[in-house]
């Protein structure tokens, strides 16, 4: 191994947040939420959980997209890596919702959105408290 | 049915130029910072992936939006 490849490790270990431990969190919310609201109405249960995984796949593309590169060397690398993956998230978003709103009957869109608000909200919540104390 | 279109159109192109613009000032605002003080690159970009949730979450809801009113409120495309 490289000292640059070392460097760029270690900037990687100081910056990346424990994003497995943020979508798994994410998920396990969303499966409860669905869980519970099940047993009050399939429909609404369902599309809350489409709603949410709406939200939590584009997030995990670009948070696993952003944190490939780390470090003051490679910061074009990472501002690139910003740019390809806000077009991936944006495109996935847009395909996802088309798919869901085309092919998913019925389906709650009030449910989906509250979802998918909930799923950002969360987000930004568990990246907030659970980043890395290296990147604070 | 046009004119559903054309909200489709603003909704997704106004939503996408938003983000756009915010993540070039982002970006921009990244490269500096990263040139002015090296040695908190990390931390910049540790911050940066937050905001960047915060920045995207409205145009994505409005570009959700959009395609509940092209795909629910006005179904049945002419091919």
């Amino acid at each position: 191994m490289t000292a640059t490849q070392r460097q760029q490790k270690t900037a990687l270990a100081t910056v990346k947040p424990p994003l497995l431990k943020i979508y798994g969190l994410q998920c396990i919310v969303l499966l409860v939420a669905s869980g519970f609201t099940y047993s009050i109405n399939g429909v609404v249960a369902k599309s809350l959980l489409i709603g949410g995984l709406i939200s939590v796949l584009p997030n995990a593309y670009f948070a696993r997209q952003v944190f490939k590169y780390a470090g003051a060397a490679y910061a074009r690398e990472v501002n690139q890596s910003f740019y390809r993956a806000e077009a991936g998230k944006f495109i996935a978003t847009v395909g996802l919702f088309a798919a869901t709103f085309a092919m998913v009957r019925p389906l709650s869109a009030v449910a989906v959105f509250s979802a998918y608000l909930v799923g950002m909200l969360l987000n930004t919540l568990l990246v907030a408290v659970l980043r890395n104390p290296g990147a604070r | 049915m046009g004119l559903a279109l054309i909200a489709v159109s603003l909704m997704i192109g106004f939503g996408a130029l938003g983000t756009a613009i915010g993540f070039a000032l982002l970006g921009g605002k990244l490269l500096e910072g990263s040139a002015r003080q090296p040695e908190l690159a990390p931390m910049l970009q540790g911050k940066m992936f937050l905001i960047a949730g915060l920045l995207d979450a409205v145009p994505m809801i409005g570009v959700g939006i959009a395609m509940y009113v092209l795909f629910v409120v006005v179904p049945g495309l002419p091919a």
